[in-house]
């Protein structure tokens, strides 16, 4: 639930940051740049500011570089539609940083703050948009995206605590590996490296993370309980030694993640379920049966959940 | 208005990409872990055991009783097969049924462990290996028993009823397994 309440904060801070372009320059081309942006002009509004930019004067003065980092922005929102390939928001993240950096006493400081907001956001939605499709080949994009609005984020929130949003983004990442995983075990299963990786990062966020270390340890075991799959008529006995040694491996590791999902939430049928099939798997009938029993009785009282 | 209408619509997209995000909990694999384990040793003692000549001459059939695990991963993946010129074939047998087909091995799983004596008096004067998973089955004239150490699945044999049922086991076998009788 905070979790949700920290997105619902997060989309109208989002909305609400729109920019403020009212000042009145002393420079008669970042005036009239300003005036460009504000009629819809975007083309000539950064026509103008990059003249302005010129100006040996202008060069160094933070309200410029703001006002060039403004236009860039409507640029990337009005005419790239937000595009996560613009380069325009690079642009426009560039300009508001040399605004910060020469912004010496600080008299643009909410105007550059609200600015860097925005585009951080921007970068925190792609990476988002790109994990919630993950794949071989957009990985590596998704997370220097999440990168990139975690190197903006403490210019705009000096207190602010990324910890909701880190899980959401590894979440969404370790998700789409263990995807990408499941589409060809047996080609795929460095992915299922990855996707365990990040459920690690969010279980060190948050210990008490139900999902996430559910999914770990789904993820452990569906790994040796595949391997099994894949015995057949060619396996000899040596081999059938091995396989057995290297999934229970996998099942001890397994194990003690579904022992707190379930700790943490035990009314969960899948928590019940993958402890009943772990112990059968490490042939412990008598625990299976236990966490099978347990779930007999939640299912009579009505009690049981997904 | 269009900025409530905004805020309205995007707090609703989040709302469900939470859900989603909520809802994509990892599936668990359904395998028969122990069973894939067991049917693939019955396999193998079929490979590395030697028959009398009588029951070369028709299907190679292992029986099971009393685990539907083990039953459905040898139809699935052994059926069929070849042990020699002999086909695999796979049945479920139940207790004081009548069968009238020769039995290669019969595996009886643990829930049907209290017939266990039952099947070995049924089948005594065959050479029908009988393979169990209970403590003391090889006194009890099993030839073969399933045995866990530390959660691995291993076996023990009794070679000595074997032999006098005529049946041979393996070289191979007998290397691994956990003690002979």
């Amino acid at each position: 639930m905070q979790r949700f309440l920290a997105h619902i904060f997060f989309l109208i801070v989002l909305i609400g940051a729109s920019f403020d372009l009212k000042a009145q320059p002393g420079n008669a081309l970042t005036r009239e740049a300003i005036e460009l942006c504000n009629s819809g002009d975007l083309i000539n509004a950064k026509l103008t500011i990059l003249e302005a930019l010129r100006d040996e004067e202008s060069a160094v003065d933070p309200e410029t570089w703001y006002v060039k980092g403004y236009i860039y922005k409507e640029i990337f929102k009005n005419i790239d539609k937000e595009s996560r390939l613009s380069d325009n928001r690079e642009i426009a993240v560039d300009a508001i940083l040399r605004s910060i950096e020469l912004d010496h006493d600080r008299v643009w400081k909410e105007y550059n703050k609200k600015a860097i907001k925005y585009l951080a956001i921007s970068f925190y939605n792609h990476s988002i948009d790109v994990s919630s499709s993950l794949n071989k080949e957009n990985h590596a994009e998704a997370i220097a995206l999440f990168s990139r609005f975690e190197q903006l984020f403490p210019l705009y929130s000096e207190v602010g605590d990324l910890s909701a949003l880190k899980l959401d983004f590894y979440g969404s990442m370790a998700t789409g590996f263990r995807k990408i995983y499941e589409q060809d075990r047996d080609r795929n299963l460095i992915y299922l490296q990855e996707a365990l990786i990040y459920y690690e990062r969010m279980i060190e966020i948050k210990p008490a993370h139900y999902g996430a270390n559910y999914n770990a340890g789904i993820c452990h075991y569906n790994q040796a309980a595949y391997r099994a799959s894949k015995i057949n008529y060619e396996t000899e006995i040596f081999e059938l030694i091995v396989i057995q040694d290297e999934c229970l491996k996998s099942f001890k590791k397994a194990l003690p993640y579904i022992l707190k999902s379930d700790e943490l939430e035990p009314d969960r049928v899948n928590g019940l379920k993958a402890l009943m099939a772990i112990y059968r798997s490490m042939n412990d009938q008598e625990k299976s049966d236990y966490y099978f029993n347990r779930m007999q009785d939640l299912i009579k009282k009505g009690e049981i959940r997904n | 208005m269009k900025l409530l209408q905004s805020v309205i619509l995007l707090t609703l997209t989040f709302f469900m990409s939470v859900f989603v995000l909520r809802a994509q909990d990892a599936s668990l694999d359904e395998t028969d872990v122990q069973a894939t384990y067991k049917a693939s040793y019955l396999f193998n003692f079929a490979k590395y055991c030697d028959w009398p000549q009588e029951y070369k001459k028709v299907d190679f059939v292992i029986a099971v009783t009393g685990n539907s695990g083990v039953l459905k991963e040898l139809q699935d993946k052994y059926k069929g097969k070849r042990i020699g010129n002999q086909v695999i074939d796979v049945k479920e047998i139940k207790l004081n049924e009548k069968i009238g087909y020769q039995v290669h091995i019969l595996y009886v799983g643990r829930s049907a462990s209290k017939e266990l004596l039952t099947y070995i008096k049924t089948f005594k004067k065959f050479p029908t290996m009988i393979v169990s998973e209970q403590d003391t089955a090889l006194d009890s004239g099993s030839f073969i028993n399933f045995k866990a150490v530390d959660a691995v699945i291993k076996f023990e044999i009794n070679d000595t009823r074997a032999k006098e049922a005529g049946v041979l086991i393996g070289d191979i076998l007998k290397g691994w397994a956990l003690n002979i009788k």
